[in-house]
Order: structure tokens, then sequence, then C-alpha cells
């Protein structure tokens, strides 16, 4: 999510406490009049306008982003599909080498 | 074809049915984003509407083939000297991925190789190696022209696992993980198919105009990365020119040192896959490196195969090569499946023309980055077919004269003055070098060359003359 969080927030000096924040039901953010106003949504489709960083960092690490793209992680899937073909492949490879008459 | 079909979405049936293309129908395009493949949309009724289709190279995996956006352009005057009406036109961008291009294209380049008979086996050692070495030069670029891709995509990231704000590990950078295993991967298989094919690839030079293997998302090229697995193999053989190699990292060395580091982004437009986009430090060293393994790497590929080039089967490929270009060029222009998937498949860097009307009435370029240039290749197919046939005394067949009509064809269109005068003279020469072989051939030649001279001297004075 440190990623995600400087892709969407913007670069921070603060290591935030998500579960402090989280576990204290009276937390306020207090707004950035330096932070330019981020808009945020979940997976069902709500949104939210988030005034500092620590907010956008807190959202962002909840799940929360601004591109539709985010909530399915294309390369995730690819990676890991690819790996597989690759350990299907190597075991054929070693068994056959198929290579030596590609 | 199985590749372009299923990665392109041939097989996917939208949630919602595409509708006409029609500029009424610009907002639901636009609402409905990464819905249609390419497939499903040119099945669309467009009327009299003028469709040009774009690669839209920011896109998500999810998004890969799929419409990125849709926008209706008015018809509007281009004035450049030849003010002309440039018709009113419906554009369409296909979404393309960093990731997928690597691996789709990668993919599809390196299968065309495995056509290529297997002649003279030679075994490559240490393959994992030299392919490991070689992705460790690529990840130097990715680090480099940050810049670049960093608008590309958003999932670039350089740090192969990094730390959380509590201090978990985070090893989830699936991007990099693809980039490196992929490149690792289009090296170790080039390396194999390379080694079974010694004998035979030189001969299939030819098809480096027709494939020009540029990604249509990185700045990288196909051949950047089989050349450069083959200059590490000739660094690790010790296969090198030990004075040229150190008189050019000293040179390097008083470039970097003098280098002047600016984060730009320079736009590579043609010369994309070829030339640095950035003026930092490291992307500065990775070209340096790569230009050294390239040079290598070809020098190595030459010396290894030299002795397996056979003279006519260069030139049918030649023929054949220069016949697909022209053909493929007029298939592109008339049908924009073909366009948008030459350009892909065939890496190029700009889209073919989408018009069989020459530009301005005077050049077509075709697929070509520019007519010059596919006018100056034509004109060399013609004259290296000529001379053979007649030096070596190589008949054409039936198959081969009928390419050499359809490569004249391709010169004519691409209306290259310099370069059909070049090839008239030098086939005039040598047949009357050949006729008469004396002194008095070169005098009589260059008597005939005069025209030509005073034409330039000519045109050199006026240009002074408008500068003046």
């Amino acid at each position: 999510m440190h990623k995600k969080t400087e892709l969407i927030c913007g670069v921070s000096e603060l290591k935030p406490n998500f579960e402090e924040i989280g576990n204290n039901p009276n937390f306020v953010f207090e707004n950035d009049p330096n932070f330019e106003t981020v808009r945020l949504f979940d997976l069902d489709g709500n949104v939210v306008n988030v005034n500092s960083w620590l907010e956008c960092a807190n959202y962002v690490n909840g799940g929360w982003t601004n591109d539709i793209s985010d909530f399915l992680n294309g390369e995730k899937y690819l990676f890991f599909g690819l790996t597989l073909i690759l350990l299907v492949a190597s075991y054929f490879q070693k068994k056959y080498n198929f290579l030596k008459r590609v | 074809m199985a590749i372009a079909i299923i990665s392109f979405g041939f097989l996917s049936i939208p949630d919602i049915p595409a509708i006409e293309l029609h500029p009424d129908h610009t907002s639901f395009y636009q609402e409905n984003l990464c819905s249609f493949s390419i497939f499903d949309l040119m099945s669309q009724d467009y009327g009299t509407y003028n469709i040009e289709i774009y690669i839209e190279p920011t896109g998500s995996v999810e998004c890969f083939g799929k419409n990125s956006w849709y926008e209706y352009q008015l018809e509007k005057r281009i004035e450049y000297g030849w003010d002309y009406n440039e018709p009113d036109k419906i554009k369409i961008w296909i979404s393309s991925n960093i990731n997928l291009d690597l691996l789709i294209q990668s993919t599809f380049w390196l299968l065309l190789i495995s056509f290529v008979p297997r002649k003279d086996s030679k075994t490559i050692s240490n393959k994992i190696v030299i392919s490991a070495i070689n992705t460790l030069i690529f990840y130097i670029h990715l680090i480099g022209e940050k810049s670049y891709y960093k608008n590309l995509s958003r999932e670039y990231d350089i740090e192969i696992f990094s730390r959380e704000f509590n201090n978990d590990l985070y090893i989830e950078n699936y991007f990099l993980y693809l980039y490196l295993i992929t490149l690792f991967l289009v090296s170790y298989v080039f390396l194999h198919l390379f080694e079974n094919r010694l004998g035979s690839l030189i001969n299939y030079l030819p098809y480096l105009f027709l494939i020009y293997g540029t990604y249509a998302s990185l700045n990288l090229n196909i051949y950047l990365i089989i050349l450069s697995s083959l200059g590490v193999t000739s660094l690790l053989k010790n296969n090198i020119h030990k004075k040229l190699t150190s008189l050019y990292f000293l040179f390097s060395i008083f470039w970097l040192v003098n280098l002047e580091q600016k984060d730009l982004n320079f736009d590579v437009d043609k010369l994309r896959g070829f030339t640095n986009s950035s003026q930092s430090l490291t992307s500065t060293i990775f070209w340096i490196i790569i230009f050294y393994l390239l040079t290598n790497g070809v020098y190595f590929f030459i010396n290894e195969s030299r002795k397996h080039y056979d003279t006519g089967k260069f030139r049918r490929n030649l023929l054949i090569s220069s016949s697909l270009v022209f053909l493929i060029g007029n298939l592109a222009a008339i049908n924009k499946l073909v366009n948008y998937f030459s350009f892909y498949f065939l890496g190029l860097n700009k889209f073919g023309m989408r018009s069989l009307e020459s530009i301005s009435g005077n050049t077509w370029r075709g697929i070509a980055p520019s007519a010059e240039g596919m006018g100056e290749f034509f004109a060399f197919v013609v004259l290296f077919t000529v001379l053979i046939s007649f030096d070596k005394k190589i008949q054409l067949n039936f198959f081969e004269k009928l390419l050499l009509v359809i490569t004249i064809l391709g010169i004519a269109r691409t209306n290259n003055f310099a370069a059909i005068s070049s090839c008239v003279a030098i086939v005039a020469f040598y047949f009357s070098i050949n006729k008469l072989k004396t002194k008095r051939t070169i005098i009589v030649f260059l008597i005939y060359l005069l025209p030509f001279r005073v034409h330039c001297i000519y045109n050199f004075l006026e240009i002074i003359h408008m500068f003046t």
C-alpha cells in the first residue's frame, strides 16, 4: 500500500500508524490547505474527497483508489499465469528437452 | 493469427452490444470504456465516416485490446504551406499495456524466427547466465527512463521489494517481475533458436525491413534485446576487439563526466526503440552499454554465419521482403484492421498510411515511416537483384520476376527520384564496364553523370540563394 499511497496521495515524510487511527473513534483528520483534494472511491462506488495526506493514506490503505483499474490487479494474474506456464514448460523441457528441437 | 485473435479479444463477448460508429454515439463509447474489442468496433456500421484507430499505450492489463477513448474530430483546415481541409473523422484509441506488449509481440517475433529452417547447430553455453546479464542490463533501462515509463504505466515501480509503513516487506511488484521474467525468456529462447539456425539466419536478414520490431508501448526494440544477448555471448567468450572496446569506453567516460543530467522526457517518435528518451546518468549508461553490445552482437552474428551466406536465397528473401512491404502497405491503406495489426505485429514506429493517395500528390510511404527510406530500400533490392543475376549468372524464376515487378511498383509509388536515378546509373555503369572494360568507360560514365551533377549543383546554388 505504501507504493499505491505515494502514487495517489503523493510523497510525505509522515509515517502513519493506521492501527492507531483505526482504533481511535474520535480521531479527526485535519485539513491541509497545501494538499490538493483527491477524490477516491471504493469497489461499491462510494466516493470520498480527502483533504490531507494522512486522510488520503488512510483511505488508500483501506482499499480506496482514484483509478478503477486498481480493483483488479491484472499484472498479478498475468504473473502467476506466466509462472505456471513456465513451471509446466520447465518440467517438459527437463523430461523431453524440447527446446533442442525448436 | 491465433495470438492476434485471442489477445485482442476476438473471442470475448461484451456485456453490452456495441453500436454504430457515429458522432452522436460519442458519449456512449466514452462512458463504456474498456468494453469493446477492436473486432466489436470494426464490425459496426460507420457509414461514410472516416475511422482512424490509434494505440493507447497507457492501458491496464484488464483493458488490453479494448476501447480506451473515442472522439469525433470536425473538419479542420491544415495550414503548412499547402493549405487543405482535413476531413472530419472518428478517432478510436485501443488500449495496450507494457507487460502484455512485451509478452505478445516477443512471442510473435520469436515464433517467426522459429520458422527459419534449422541448419548447422552450435551449442551456446551458459544461456542462463547470458540471459540473466541481459535482463539486468534492461533493468537499468527501466530505471534510467523513469519519466518515459512513469507516464505510461500506473504500476511502474523499479524496486524488487520495499517496506510498508509498518515495516512489513512488500513483494508484490508484479509489473517489474513480469518485465524481468519476459526479458529473460526472450533472451533465453532466442539463444536456443539461434544456436539451431546458425547456418540459415543470415540469409533471412532482408526481413528486417519488414519486421521493424519496435514494441507498441516500450522504448525498446526486439533486435536490441536479441542482439545484445549475442553481444553478451561474445563478451563471455572474450571474442571482442580490445583496442576498440577501450577507445569506446574512454570516450564514454568522457561523455558521462561532462553529461548535464536532466530529468526530461524526450519525444522519441520515429526513433522509438533505438534512442534515449531521457538525459539521466542511468539511461545514458544503459544506451552506452547496449550499443556496445549491439555492435558486438552484430559482429558475432556475421562472423559465425557468414560462411553460410547464399546469394540466391538472400536475393529471393530480399524480393519477398520488399514485395510484402509494398503489399501489406496497400492492404493497410484500405483495411483498418490490417492497418492496426500491421502496426502492432510488424512493430512499426508509426501507423501505415490510411489511404492509397500519395502525400500532396507526390510520395506514398505505405507502412514505412518515410517514403524516401522505403524508396531507397526498393531501389537497393532492384539493384542487388539485377547485378547479382547478371554477375553470378543466377537466373530469376517466374515467382522472383513477379516479385521484382512488385518491387518496381513500390519504387514508383515512393517516387524517390534520387534512388531511382542512382539505381539506373549504377546498373548502366555496370553494363558499360562489362561491355567495354576500358578506362574510356569511366570517362563515358562520368559524361552520363554530368546532367545529374549539373542538376545537383543548380539545386545547391538555389538553396544558398534562398538563405542569403
